[in-house]
């Protein structure tokens, strides 16, 4: 395609924007509305595996073996550990390793050690044990986990477990996921619409033109793509817009998490992320995606009315 | 240049517009088509511009079997004809020059060709005066030749005119026909409809005649037509 036809398509298009721009105004406004919320979403979402990713490295499922354990006994009750699905990782935790880890806590001079009546030493009473990493720590997995657990011989049914906080934000950081990929998924469509019906109306308003085009022999892609070109620009400029307005409204949200002294906002506090960090990709995200939708949107009416 | 073999064209809704119709132009020739309203003059064009397809039989066009063409050459075998119509076709919204270079613009012809071509056809068809003004800012018989120039601003080697002054006054008419019959002493084949038979008279070309879908006559001139 040579450069002045390039020229022409772009102008065309900017053009049709301008023409057609009360709807243009309309659709801009919807999908950064749109975009906007999945950004939202999104972000909310990226804060929330932050905070529960490290509430989780604090937290792992400990699981102690009975004194009377032998060594044979202990490797056979780690590869039965191993075979729970919901397991990420787990490794086995001697005793002796346990015992070095709390004098380092207590100092040496702690009592953790058995002595008899004689003040001989008996050697440590720290069971050994596994620890168990999970693939995620809500509360569904972690009952599943621990039932599995107890039935394997020689583990001490006390099994400890993840905080509650941490199974609380695991579950509400699925849920938001969740819910949040159906939004996504909701206002990508909305969007997909309302700009295929923008782009409708630019192409009833210019169909004496695509006629003549025909007659005089234009090809059907350079027919089609003034409107590919208009739907990509209302992408774009609502993909800027929503972007400005994210970092804005996304700014004003920490700074008030931040002031506000509620104790379990004060887990997220240091760990939210910073807009500036994701900037970038946040950006490219949008911009892709803005341009994506309207083009998705422009081809979906073309293909169906543009009879090209 | 234009060839057609027993050609049947039934519209969807039963209508039978043209019944083996057999005919053909040589590169070169002025030709009207004259014959009454409904006669399937307009269909036996739209047929030639491959804007409908034939029910039955074969139209070939400037080298196109137009019967077999794939949907992607269409664009590359409407370049190889300049059309006009009875209601001009321009855009509202554009310049007479931009309404020219509107054929070129869209069928990626560089820049630079399109600042000489333009005002060439304008020259030609003797509205270089206007080039900026709009639509309804001309008359109808220069509206025509803005449609004109445009038929013609690529050159083609055929151009094809459906009732060209069906909305013009006939002194005006008469012009339309004269630069026509001027473009086709410069080589361009063309063929012209039209039901104004004062007009087919003035000039000596062969004149095709349809009803009701079939050919009636074909004659050297229209006083042969006459005559016969
Ligand atoms: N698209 C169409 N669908 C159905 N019938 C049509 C269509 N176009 C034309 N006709 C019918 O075909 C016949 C020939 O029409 P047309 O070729 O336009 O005649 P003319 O141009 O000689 O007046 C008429 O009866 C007309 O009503
Ligand atoms: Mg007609």
């Amino acid at each position: 395609m040579k450069g002045s036809s390039m020229g022409y398509l772009l102008k065309t298009g900017f053009k049709n924007v301008y023409m057609n721009r009360l709807m243009s105004f309309a659709s801009i406004g919807v999908l950064v509305a749109c975009l906007m919320l999945i950004g939202s979403a999104i972000l909310l979402s990226m804060n929330m595996q932050v905070i529960v990713g490290a509430v989780e490295d604090e937290n792992e499922m400990v699981a102690f073996l009975d004194m009377d354990v032998s060594d044979d006994q202990a490797r056979q009750i780690g590869d039965e550990i191993a075979k729970i699905p919901e397991i990420a990782e787990s490794y086995f935790y001697s005793s002796e390793e346990a015992w070095a880890e709390e004098q380092k806590k207590w100092g040496a001079a702690s009592a953790m050690v058995e002595v008899d009546v004689d003040g001989n030493d008996l050697g440590p009473i720290l069971p050994d044990a596994y620890r168990i990493k999970l693939n995620d720590v809500s509360q569904e997995t972690l009952d599943s986990v621990t039932n599995q657990l107890l039935q394997i011989d020689g583990i001490d049914p006390d099994i400890r477990t993840p905080s509650q906080e941490a199974t609380i934000l695991s579950d509400l950081e699925r849920a938001i996921s969740t819910v949040g990929s159906v939004i996504v998924v909701i206002l990508a469509v909305v969007s997909v619409v309302i700009i295929a019906n923008t782009i409708k109306i630019t192409i009833f308003s210019r169909r004496k033109e695509i006629s003549i085009m025909r007659l005089v022999g234009a090809t059907n892609t350079f027919i089609k793509m003034p409107f590919l070109i208009e739907g990509m620009i209302i992408g774009l400029i609502s993909a800027l817009l929503a972007f400005g307005g994210l970092w804005i409204a996304y700014n004003y949200a920490t700074q008030f998490i931040m002031q506000s002294p509620s104790s379990w906002l004060e887990i997220a506090v240091g760990k939210l992320i910073d807009f500036r960090d994701i900037a970038t990709r946040m950006l490219a995200g949008f911009a892709i995606g803005g341009a994506g939708l309207g083009v998705v949107g422009a081809n979906l009416f073309i293909r169906r009315h543009l009879k090209v | 240049m234009i060839e057609f073999t027993n050609v049947s064209k039934v519209y969807e809704n039963g209508t039978k517009a043209l019944s083996n119709l057999s005919l053909s132009v040589d590169k070169g020739e002025f030709v009207f088509v004259v014959g009454p309203s409904g006669a399937g003059k307009s269909t036996f064009i739209k047929l030639l511009l491959r804007e409908e397809t034939p029910t039955k039989g074969i139209v070939k066009v400037n080298g196109y079997n137009l019967n077999k063409i794939k949907k992607r050459q269409i664009p590359q075998f409407r370049r190889s004809l300049g059309v006009v119509f009875q209601d001009f076709r321009l855009i509202p919204q554009m310049t007479v020059y931009d309404n020219v270079a509107f054929a070129l613009r869209v069928t990626n012809v560089a820049s630079r060709s399109i600042r000489q071509r333009v005002p060439y056809v304008l020259g030609l068809v003797g509205l270089a005066a206007k080039a900026r003004n709009y639509p309804d800012q001309l008359s109808g018989g220069e509206q025509q030749r803005v449609a004109l120039a445009r038929a013609l601003v690529n050159n083609p080697p055929l151009l094809i005119a459906d009732e060209p002054t069906g909305n013009i006054d006939p002194e005006l008419s008469l012009e339309i026909v004269e630069l026509l019959n001027e473009i086709n002493k410069c080589g361009t084949t063309v063929v012209m409809v039209t039901h104004e038979h004062e007009l087919v008279a003035r000039f000596g070309h062969r004149v095709i005649s349809i009803d009701h879908g079939s050919l009636v006559s074909d004659a050297d001139e229209w006083g042969s037509f006459y005559e016969g």
